[in-house]
């Protein structure tokens, strides 16, 4: 009796141990592949995309929450054609000649080729769509970039080269047999250091305003300076410095005006209306791209890194940047223009305003250049120069110099 | 007529006022249509398909050359066009190329040293210029700053007339004493001529009136705009816009935005 009581306590046991390990949990690759609810929503509901555009927009009275407001929707920009043009990289071959090449060549080939969107809706699946499609999707045509490199280097204007690829810039096939060039997230956020592209960082060497200025005889655009565009259509001379898009999932507004807050679905929205803008009204992108890039986009941040607590550099941090730059996240809440105290000509743009700015998240801020709203601040070493020549956000001004050096190795490590 | 978009450090200029400075208006016989086509009422608000053929029928208005004011535009503006198959297609844009002018040789004075006190907040790196003596690299050197922020950049004469730019490029002169005569080579014509019956007209590109004119292209059937003032839109969130060559549709329409971000 008492070996069959044994032998049925082993063999309770040994049942117990299948069934636990064969349970699903949080980790298992199926679930973790599920795409959110909210993602799902956004790809099939048009009242959910609706209502993550009204919830996400910070001052609904300025002109870009107006514009989205009376055209996001179904009848409207949702009636737009989907747009998903034969593409073909610009690259290397293509420097020192304006000519366009032509999408059917003359033996009948083509290199032209449409992004497949024909993707599972699954995470797995929509963030590599997105991958692909931020150094791929023609975001605006502007001729400008193959007009300038006719007669200029990509490296004397500043545009990232990476084995052949020439700043994610793309030929597009046009209606009437047209071919012409076009930018892609890429252009604008992306890098290339040591050989190696990186995804999202701000080109903080691309000089937008000079390649156009080149191209078309002069403008206002020549006096933007490096890593800075004027996105505005406000009649108001307000450069911005490119983002750092490295740390969007910790960001929590989107624009440096802190036009939007920021969350998947927001960011989608956000990136779709982009597009739907830059391209003047005319069509609009497949929505799974719009969402592949939106979290493509979340996932750069995943392997951020996290300083030691015991650093020498955190008390510093906590006394004098964690009222603003809170948490893991190292953002916050946007804060009003005249306590960040910079130039105010981005924040105060009648497109995008909001009173305030974003406080922009401090992960990767370490190797991060163009700091502040117009990149007045050349990098965190600036920021924190007590000479600093760009007026404002005056905090840690009165540090010592050693705790500013504590403060300033702490930080790099975000 | 178009409103002038020139505002503190930008020398922006509307599509009209930028090419009338340099065309020649030459009248074409009106067509003399009565009826509005009330299809292109409903275009501004159901953007047509990238292939779609117009979906305008009927008879046309005529509108002169010059126009009359024109306010906001709740319903899509009066592109009158004949009916297919007709002679003229579009009334007489106000700028239109009717054939090519040479550019003067004269090129004034560069825009530097800048208005604003180059010791204020800025932060933008060190210019490429402080004197027109400084640059040497072509014809007709001029140092400018045409932004708020102190930044000086060469710009040189790359043309004179069109012969020197190849293909159907336009020698396009410069609006000012800052601006470069430069070759455009974007668009598909270079004179009215080339447009068969239609006109020849100079366009914005995608990052709107920042750079003045970026290439001329010929109106079409499809388009929804001829002029600037076709697109003062009542719609929120969107001014004083322009009528420019899209890419994408392959026709003209208004637009209201810059640069993507």
């Amino acid at each position: 009796m008492n070996r069959l009581r044994e032998n049925f306590v082993v063999a309770f046991a040994v049942a117990t141990a299948f069934a636990t390990g064969c349970s699903t949990g949080a980790d298992s690759p199926q679930q973790r592949d599920e795409l959110s609810s909210d993602a799902r929503a956004y790809l099939h509901n048009a009242t959910f995309r609706r209502q993550t555009l009204e919830e996400s927009l910070v001052n609904k009275s300025n002109g870009y929450s107006e514009l989205r407001l009376a055209k996001y929707k179904d009848d409207a920009w949702g009636a737009l054609p989907e747009w998903n043009p034969p593409v073909r990289a610009i690259t290397a071959a293509d420097i020192g000649t304006s000519n366009a090449p032509r999408v059917v060549d003359s033996a009948g080939d083509s290199t032209f080729q449409t992004l497949d969107i024909d993707v599972a809706e699954d995470e797995a699946s929509l963030i590599e769509l997105g991958r692909r499609a931020f150094a791929s999707y023609p975001m605006q045509i502007l001729p400008q970039m193959r007009i300038a490199l006719a007669e200029q280097t990509p490296k004397s204007v500043g545009i990232w080269e990476d084995d052949d690829r020439v700043g994610g810039l793309q030929w597009v096939a046009l209606p009437g047999n047209a071919v012409e060039s076009a930018v892609t997230c890429a252009t604008c956020h992306a890098t290339v250091e040591n050989g190696s592209l990186i995804a999202g960082k701000n080109a903080a060497d691309l000089q937008f305003g000079r390649i156009t200025s080149l191209a078309f005889g002069g403008g206002a655009s020549s006096a933007w300076g490096s890593g800075r565009v004027d996105v505005t259509a406000d009649e108001v001379d307000n450069p911005v410095a490119i983002p750092d898009l490295r740390p969007i999932r910790f960001q929590h507004n989107l624009h440096r005006a802190a036009t939007l807050t920021n969350n998947l679905p927001s960011l989608a929205v956000r990136i779709e209306t982009l597009i739907i803008t830059s391209l003047h009204e005319t069509v609009r992108p497949p929505r799974t791209v719009a969402l592949g890039l939106a979290m493509y986009l979340m996932s750069l941040g995943e392997n951020a890194n996290v300083p030691a607590r015991d650093h020498r550099g955190a008390a510093i941090f906590e006394q004098t940047c964690a009222r603003c730059h809170q948490g893991a996240e190292r953002s916050g809440p946007p804060v009003a223009l005249e306590i960040v105290g910079t130039d105010r000509a981005v924040g105060e743009s009648p497109e995008r305003t909001t009173g305030m700015y974003r406080v922009p998240s401090l992960r990767f801020v370490g190797d991060r250049r163009r700091l502040f709203a117009a990149g007045q601040a050349d990098d965190l070493a600036d920021v924190l120069s007590p000479t600093r020549k760009a007026a404002g956000h005056r905090f840690g001004f009165d540090l010592s110099e050693e705790d500013r050096a504590a403060l300033t190795e702490f930080v790099r490590l975000f | 007529m178009a409103q002038v978009l020139k505002n503190h450090g930008k020398n922006r200029q509307t599509n009209a006022a930028y090419r009338l400075r340099r065309s020649k208006n030459v009248r074409r016989p009106p067509t003399p249509f009565d009826s509005r086509c009330t299809i292109m009422k409903l275009c501004q608000f159901i953007l047509p398909l990238v292939f779609l053929a117009t979906a305008c029928s009927g008879t046309m208005t005529v509108v002169d050359g010059t126009g009359s004011d024109a306010g906001p535009l709740d319903a899509a503006p009066d592109v009158s066009r004949d009916a297919p198959g007709d002679g003229n297609l579009v009334r007489v844009p106000e700028a239109h190329r009717a054939q090519a002018d040479a550019c003067d040789h004269v090129r004034g004075p560069g825009s530097w040293p800048p208005s604003v006190d180059a010791g204020q907040d800025t932060g933008v790196p060190e210019s490429e210029c402080y004197s027109d003596s400084d640059c040497t690299a072509g014809i007709n050197g001029r140092c400018n700053n045409e932004g708020r922020m102190p930044s000086g950049s060469c710009t040189y004469d790359k043309c004179f007339n069109d012969s020197e730019c190849g293909g159907t490029n336009v020698c396009k002169c410069s609006a000012n004493s800052g601006g470069a005569n430069v070759c455009l080579a974007s668009g598909n014509c270079r004179v009215d001529a080339n447009c068969g019956d239609n006109y020849c007209s100079p366009s914005f590109g995608s990052c709107g009136a920042y750079l003045g004119t970026v290439g001329y292209y010929c109106h079409t059937r499809e388009d929804e705009c001829v002029d600037d003032k076709d697109c003062k839109s009542s719609q929120p969130g969107q001014g004083a816009g322009y009528c420019a060559f899209e890419p994408t549709v392959g026709h003209w329409k208004c637009s209201y935005t810059a640069c993507a971000g």
